[in-house]
């Protein structure tokens, strides 16, 4: 299933408060990834 | 089925899981890691940008028509601005003298030391310019108060008539005269009074013709037809501003109502409703909860006003000491004579002046034949000193006029809103009141206190201070308190401390306000849902998510 799909399809389903965590779950989940990040150059080979 | 909630918990889940679990240890460890991020991180901005986009036209959709009442506030406005200048003309508590603003003026003459040059010639011109209204343009031979008065307002009134608005010139005179005489203000003002006084008949005049004037363009016929016909257009006034539901909506999205406090559950609403809405309503009957805000609403009103009450408190208290001991014992007392005597007192102290004047002024032009410079100098001072205590004998002239004004309504059945019509009525003792009521002598604060009194005084709601009379102590909590009661609503005199009334305002207003969304076609969670968007839209742009 296409993202888009999921999208359309499901957003129309979740109620106001569930749109709300949707967006917060993805907001937080965004800071993880960029605290995951490592820098490059600090490494040995 | 998974919705998209359900699905980005758990596919963040496994993320998270994958991207914590992956090596990092060398570089090529760690550039797969990086790798695998930027992917993760693209699909989930993408789901993101979807999302907020949803968000927002869900948010949109969510907004009300405006209301077409809050086109006619402004009409009412206006009129009611009209009439509250015809109210102010017709006062029959005041005289010529507070209706033309001489009091105002005298007022900030009096605290000319607050102001600067600038300022002090705006009071000057002030009064210059309520003489020519009624066409008379005062020249420097109507300002011979003392030799330095007349000194000061040539050079004044040189300016004025130059018009160029360049006073650096009587700055300079003034430092002239200032050491020798510090008082010139307070000189120019009894000068001032003086001319007022004389020209008595002119100024009441032209009152009576801006009263005739004024009553037919607002079709009143008297005093108290204007009185009937404001407070009617208050009533409207205030249906009209009658808080909407889109008033809320934009005061939630502001920040200036917490909407977490409306929703269901909220600790805040709980002990609203528990406080205010009697156990036996059925707060799901909107028939019920209608009568129970009908009533709340006029509870509302009752608590503004007991807190105005009790802001100006001091100021009643003052009123009271100061006057309980005059109230007559019986209609057979001698009418109050302080003012006729200071009156006489005043009259026999400026003619004296005035003869010394004269032997200073008189004499060729520019020339005094005096036996030596000494004499004339003994002159001038003699005339600062009279003049010293004409001003003390002014300040008497003000209490006494005042107290005139008060004994000849003074009575033991006197009320507080007689009290607040005294003072509405004379701005200058208003100020001199709360000055003493509230100890202090900052021009601001006494400014703001006398703002907020005037509208305290102007409210047309207020009718608990109507019938409380000023010298028999009366307890207003217990009042309101029981009357409620009757009401079924349980409110304590605990409940009506002045510490815990805006508590008791704003749960009154939470109430209010559920009650008005429960009833309209939004509802309070789609309130919290716009508030929600806003925030995220605006952390988005802050970001530089630009949408």
């Amino acid at each position: 299933m296409k993202n888009e799909e999921i999208i359309d399809f499901d957003l129309s389903r979740l109620n106001l408060p569930d749109l709300i965590e949707a967006y917060e779950e993805i907001e937080d989940f965004l800071h993880f990834l960029n605290d995951q990040r490592i820098e490059e150059d600090d490494l040995d080979e | 089925m998974n919705n998209f909630l359900d699905f980005i918990k758990k596919d963040i889940e496994a993320k998270k899981t994958l991207v914590s679990t992956m090596p990092s240890r060398t570089k090529t460890n760690v550039k797969k890691l990086n790798q695998t991020i930027d992917n993760i991180e693209d699909k989930y901005i993408n789901y993101k940008t979807s999302l907020v986009n949803y968000l927002l036209a869900k948010s949109r959709s969510f907004a009300l028509k405006d209301d077409v009442s809050d086109v006619n506030t402004d009409k009412l406005n206006e009129k009611i601005i009209n009439l509250e200048h015809v109210k102010f003309l017709l006062n029959p508590t005041n005289t010529y003298f507070e209706k033309m603003g001489f009091d105002t003026l005298l007022y900030q003459i009096n605290n000319y030391t607050t102001f600067n040059f600038d300022s002090l010639n705006d009071i000057i011109n002030g009064f210059l310019d309520k003489f020519q209204l009624v066409g008379i343009s005062l020249t420097k031979d109507d300002f011979h108060y003392t030799c330095y008065v007349h000194e000061y307002m040539t050079a004044f009134l040189d300016v004025r008539n130059k018009k160029t608005k360049n006073y650096d010139k009587v700055g300079e005179v003034f430092e002239q005269i200032y050491w020798i005489n510090p008082e010139l203000i307070e000189h120019i003002e009894l000068n001032f009074r003086k001319l007022i006084k004389i020209n008595e008949k002119r100024f009441s005049n032209y009152i009576l013709e801006l009263q005739k004037d004024a009553m037919r363009d607002n079709n009143v016929e008297n005093y108290n037809d204007c009185i009937e016909k404001l407070k009617s257009l208050y009533i409207d006034l205030n249906l009209a501003k009658k808080e909407t539901v889109n008033d809320i909506i934009a005061l939630a999205r502001k920040g200036d109502i917490d909407i977490e406090q409306l929703r269901e559950g909220s600790k805040a609403r709980i002990n609203a409703y528990n406080t205010l809405v009697p156990t036996e309503v059925d707060t799901s009957n909107e028939k019920e909860m209608v009568k129970v805000c009908n009533v709340l609403e006029k509870l509302k009103i009752n608590i503004e006003e007991y807190n105005n009450y009790l802001e100006f408190l001091p100021l009643f208290n003052e009123f009271r000491d100061e006057y309980i001991n005059l109230v007559p014992k019986d209609d057979n007392e001698v009418p109050y004579k302080g003012l006729k005597e200071v009156v006489e007192k005043i009259n026999s102290k400026e003619n004296e002046l005035e003869r010394i004047n004269k032997k200073i002024f008189s004499g060729k032009p520019g020339f005094f034949e005096f036996k030596s410079d000494n004499d004339l100098k003994h002159l001038k001072a003699e005339s600062v000193l009279k003049a010293k205590e004409l001003y003390k004998l002014y300040k008497t002239y003000d209490e006494e006029y005042f107290k005139a004004k008060v004994m000849s309504t003074l009575s033991n059945t006197l009320t507080i809103m007689d009290v607040l019509n005294l003072y509405y009525s004379f701005d200058y003792f208003k100020k001199l009141a709360i000055a003493k009521a509230y100890d202090t002598n900052s021009f601001e604060e006494i400014s703001k206190y006398s703002e907020d009194f005037d509208l305290f005084a102007m409210n047309t709601t207020n009718i608990i201070v109507s019938g409380l009379p000023l010298f028999d102590e009366r307890n207003i909590a217990r009042i309101i308190a029981n009357k409620y009661n009757l009401n079924s609503i349980k409110l304590t005199e605990e409940a009506l401390d002045e510490d815990n009334l805006t508590n008791l305002l704003n749960q009154i207003l939470l109430i209010l306000r559920i009650n008005k969304i429960e009833n309209s076609k939004t509802t309070i969670e789609k309130i919290w849902f716009m508030c929600k968007v806003d925030k995220i839209v605006s952390n988005e742009r802050k970001n530089g998510n630009l949408l």
